[in-house]
């Protein structure tokens, strides 16, 4: 467990020092908020999350996919291999991919969540500090799925593949998730594979904390096949990957 | 060849190892036992299968029949235990990670490690240790591999073409350096492609080609069995090419200009039955192989064959 402990310190340090990767988990979201808002700032927004919930999920979707092309990369260098030689346990080192992306998943939804309430156009939240709270952990909860989904890009796509799975999985939860449109402005078919998403569903979590109401039901069940579908897929691969 | 060894029980075994991949068989039968405190080079040409045997010791691949034993148990056991150190061939560093940081990562993984001191002073690394290791060069981000190999202070030290990359200096101060930390009880294994390294360095050479075993015994023994070869060179006029195959002791023939030339592994016995099966051969010469070139015929000869 120490042993496991001390990888994913160096793991996280080795992540959060880097620039780059912070402009793009946290700066990003933050900067496309800020420029709807300028953008559309005479036209406030109708639905109880405003333009903050879905760009903050949009942050979700950045920070949950990280693990992807990390694993990727170490997988195809064959840093993680040289890690099997160790006596760190193998899965501790896909563990702390998945940690580290939700340790970027948190700051970078509340750094919406926080610009929002300055800056935002009341946003048509009533939110006490209580309910800033709970859409920020919620939606943070809600990420589980997507790292999930990060891993098995990972543990299935090597180096520069990897990059551009990540990529497509990015372009596909974004425009499909419900984040750029609501279904609702979707045909049918397209509304029902939009609704299936994990970036809908940490959408509509963030939605209903916004509007008061209590948690969807079916954005839970997506959020939690999801989780489970991709979580198994990606231990399957992670087999795979130690039976070469 | 094969040595005796009047030692105790080997730490690591293998048992009619057999590894494939797909058509390719990497690994074939291979049987081996290296004894504790020994420097053992597994020599070969490229493709000969010294990285899977690498990886098959260090349980990072399993075997498809045989068995291989690690300090009396599954090779995963003893690399669980921080028994094993390992510098793989090519293998990367994570980028943004300090060398300081990667070494107190993996002391932190066995338990009985160097001290960081230590490691960075045996690898020269004393310098660099606050660098990032995507800003070190080719040479430094090799020391930084072995000091990850040797950090946590194994009994068995596995190093795979560890001087693959390196010029001339490079590789006689990185052996120096491995030879600084060599001392009584602890066994290194290395893969090589090169002889000479593998006769400056070790004191036992396990020569593998095509996934078999060809020679094993001390750099001398080996030097002996392959420097035993000549290549013999006669006109071709009114030889087929066939009954020079077909001469004791020969092992390839090669047409070239109007010349054959044969290697053997006794000369004299090719020769007296070359004169007796065609009396008008004529041009004959005999070189004695250089090192080199006998090590290529030893293992080409093994390695060649489907």
């Amino acid at each position: 467990m120490t042993r496991s402990l001390t990888y994913l310190w160096l793991e996280a340090k080795r992540q959060w020092r880097n620039r780059e990767i912070l402009l793009f988990r946290l700066g990003l979201p933050t900067a496309i908020y800020l420029i709807l808002n300028a953008a559309q700032g005479d036209s406030p927004p109708t639905n109880p999350g405003g333009r903050m919930v879905p760009i903050a999920a949009l942050a979700a979707v950045i920070s949950g996919l990280a693990a992807g092309p990390t694993l990727g990369e170490e997988r195809a260098n064959g840093w993680l291999r040289q890690l099997r030689t160790t006596p760190l346990r193998p899965s501790a080192a896909v563990a702390a991919k998945i940690v580290v992306a939700m340790s970027f998943a948190l700051p970078a939804i509340a750094l919406v969540a926080a610009v929002a309430g300055l800056v935002g156009d009341n946003e048509g939240t009533a939110l006490d500090w209580a309910g800033w709270l709970r859409l920020v952990g919620l939606m943070w909860l809600a990420t589980t799925p997507i790292t999930a989904v990060g891993a098995l890009i990972g543990l299935t796509f090597g180096g520069e593949a990897a990059q551009g799975a990540t990529t497509l999985a990015f372009v596909v939860l974004w425009l499909g998730g419900g984040i750029f449109t609501s279904p609702d402005n979707l045909p049918d078919t397209l509304a029902a594979i939009s609704r299936a998403l994990p970036s809908y569903g940490v959408a509509q979590v963030g939605e209903s904390v916004a509007g008061g109401h209590s948690l969807p039901a079916a954005a839970l069940v997506v959020l939690a096949a999801w989780t489970l579908g991709a979580g198994a897929l990606a231990a399957l691969a992670w087999r795979r990957v130690l039976a070469r | 060849m094969s040595i005796d060894i009047d030692k105790p029980a080997p730490i690591a075994t293998f048992d009619g190892v057999t590894r494939r991949y797909g058509e390719i068989t990497a690994v074939d039968n291979l049987s081996l036992g290296i004894q504790r405190g020994q420097t053992v080079a597994l020599l070969g040409p490229n493709g000969a299968g010294k990285t899977t045997t690498v990886e098959l010791l260090l349980g990072l691949a399993s075997p498809d029949a045989g068995v291989i034993g690690l300090f009396g148990g599954p090779p995963a056991d003893a690399v669980a235990a921080g028994r094993v150190g390992a510098m793989l061939q090519d293998a990367g560093l994570p980028q943004g990670a300090r060398v300081a940081e990667l070494i107190g990562l993996v002391r932190s993984l066995y338990p009985n490690p160097l001290t960081l001191q230590d490691t960075l002073r045996l690898t020269d690394l004393e310098p660099l240790a606050q660098r990032q290791v995507q800003r070190l060069s080719g040479g430094q981000r090799q020391r930084v591999r072995l000091a990850l190999a040797l950090a946590g202070n194994p009994e068995l030290l596995v190093l795979d073409e560890p001087t693959a990359a390196l010029d001339v200096d490079a590789r006689r101060t990185f052996w120096e350096r491995v030879r600084g930390y060599v001392s009584a009880g602890r066994t290194v294994l290395f893969a090589t492609h090169r002889l000479e390294e593998a006769d400056a360095v070790a004191d036992r050479v396990v020569v593998i080609a095509g996934g078999r075993l060809l020679a094993d015994g001390t750099p001398e023994q080996v030097k002996a069995q392959a420097a035993g070869r000549s290549t013999i060179s006669v006109a071709a006029d009114g030889l087929s090419r066939e009954l020079l195959e077909n001469l004791p002791a020969v092992e390839t023939v090669r047409q070239d200009r109007g010349r054959m030339t044969l290697s053997t592994s006794d000369p004299d016995a090719t020769i007296r039955a070359l004169l007796q099966r065609a009396p008008h051969a004529q041009g004959l010469e005999v070189t004695r192989a250089g090192m080199e070139e006998a090590f290529l015929q030893l293992t080409h000869q093994e390695g060649a064959t489907p």
